[in-house]
């Protein structure tokens, strides 16, 4: 493992969350009220819109297929609030010594299929009519209030709970929201995702008991175990970094400073799309 | 690669899915649009001919109105009976009896209409026609009140 790579990446990614936290921080909610704004349609027999909302999420969808979920990694203000969090806590765990109890990855692999009961459940409820109750209960709806400076109306007493228990679990488990019940998240991980935005991993020179890309994955993942499940990778590429024997990396992008650079022009375009071309 | 196999044609059958539901839904709207334009024209059309037909409620009595024609004033008296115009009589103009004549099919078609606000002048006899109905509207704002 190359220490000073590895290092260079982690504050990269740290600084591109930060700008894209800053920048837009609720794009993952406006991408999904597309699929809500969309349900509603059709529960009414009207037509889809070409809104904002849905020019965002179909932006989305593409550049996932394209580059995997680089959006959920680097740019998702939910996905990096988990990070940091986790951060946090781990450096509070460190200082006092003691250890939270953290998830077995078996038992977290049966938990990630919940996200897809919350997605199939909003939609229902979207479809049912009942869209504002899930706008007001939805833990995203009191995290934009917050950053926006506002204060939650009382209204949104279920949606505030909800978000304090998620900001616990993301003390316990990097990612824990992703991971278990991003309703984006479990489309995102449905999509046909190409070469181009894909780990890959060379297993035949791993170091025997070695499993520190599994370790290390915030989303459980042991790379070329299931292809099934590679749609949870969220392209943060710190197994890439961190395998000693240097034997993954992203699609067809060469390990190492050419994937420093791509990783800056996928943000790039990401920022450019987001905040002037939609 | 099964699994990238059996995403894509997934995603690619919910894409046709919305598609086709969004050519349907269009097509209903627009044939909605034109429905209620229909409804629209329709409601209007209903509305002007109430309005035309709805006499307007007079005073029975006899009542005297004047407007300038063509050479000068000129007076008409209407008799309204059971609410509506009985009669409409000319009593006095310094206007030509030609053009008064001519003018005068004006008469007809305010007691048929019952009102002076929707008639238009007989060509070949304007300024008698407009001291008509300026008379007429002046009587029957009278027998209105
Ligand atoms: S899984 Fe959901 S919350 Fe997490 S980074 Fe992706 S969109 Fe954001
Ligand atoms: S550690 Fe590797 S496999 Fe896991 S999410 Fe990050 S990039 Fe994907
Ligand atoms: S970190 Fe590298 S060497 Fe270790 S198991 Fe993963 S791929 Fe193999």
């Amino acid at each position: 493992m190359d220490k000073k790579l590895f290092n260079t990446t982690k504050y990269l990614r740290i600084v591109i969350q930060i700008v894209f936290f800053i920048m837009m921080p609720s794009a993952f909610s406006s991408a999904f009220a597309a699929v809500k704004e969309a349900a509603v349609a059709i529960s009414q027999g009207g037509e889809l819109g070409f809104t904002p909302f849905a020019k965002i999420f179909l932006f989305l969808l593409a550049f996932t297929m394209i580059c995997g979920r680089f959006f959920c990694g680097y740019a998702c203000a939910f996905g990096s609030l988990g990070n940091w969090i986790y951060m946090i806590s781990q450096f509070i765990q460190k200082k006092v010594g003691k250890k939270l109890p953290s998830i077995p990855s078996r038992t977290a692999r049966y938990l990630q299929l919940i996200k897809y009961v919350v997605l199939l459940a909003i939609v229902i409820l979207c479809f049912a009519g009942f869209s504002g109750m899930v706008s007001e209960s939805s833990p995203w709806t009191v995290f934009s209030l917050l950053i926006n400076g506002k204060l939650p109306t009382e209204a949104m007493i279920v949606g505030a709970v909800i978000l304090l228990l998620i900001l616990v679990g993301m003390a316990f488990r990097q990612r824990f929201f992703c991971q278990f019940l991003c309703p984006l998240g479990a489309i995102f991980s449905l999509l046909p995702i190409l070469p181009t935005g894909r780990m890959v991993r060379k297993s035949e020179g791993c170091i025997k008991g070695c499993n520190l890309c599994e370790r290390k994955c915030p989303m459980d993942l042991k790379l070329g175990e299931n292809e099934w499940r590679e749609g949870e990778c969220i392209q943060c590429r710190i197994c890439s970094y961190g395998c000693p024997k240097s034997s993954i990396s992203l699609g067809m992008i060469p390990r190492g400073y050419g994937d420093i650079v791509w990783t800056v022009i996928e943000a790039a375009i990401l920022m450019a799309v987001l905040k002037f071309v939609i | 690669m099964r699994a990238f196999v059996i995403k894509a044609i997934s995603i690619l059958i919910v894409a046709l899915m919305l598609f086709m539901y969004q050519t349907t839904a269009h097509s209903y709207a627009q044939m909605n649009a034109a429905v209620d334009e229909l409804k629209a024209e329709l409601t209007k059309q209903m509305e002007q001919a109430e309005a035309n037909n709805k006499e307007p409620e007079y005073k029975d009595g006899t009542y005297r109105g004047s407007g300038t024609g063509y050479s000068g004033e000129l007076t008409v008296e209407v008799t309204v009976k059971d609410g509506k115009i009985a009669a409409i009589e000319i009593v006095s103009s310094k206007d030509d009896k030609a053009y008064l004549e001519l003018a005068s099919g004006l008469l007809d078609e305010i007691m048929a209409s019952g009102s002076a606000d929707e008639v238009a002048a007989v060509s070949g006899a304007t300024l008698s026609s407009k001291g008509i109905i300026e008379a007429m509207k002046d009587a029957l704002e009278e027998a209105a009140e």
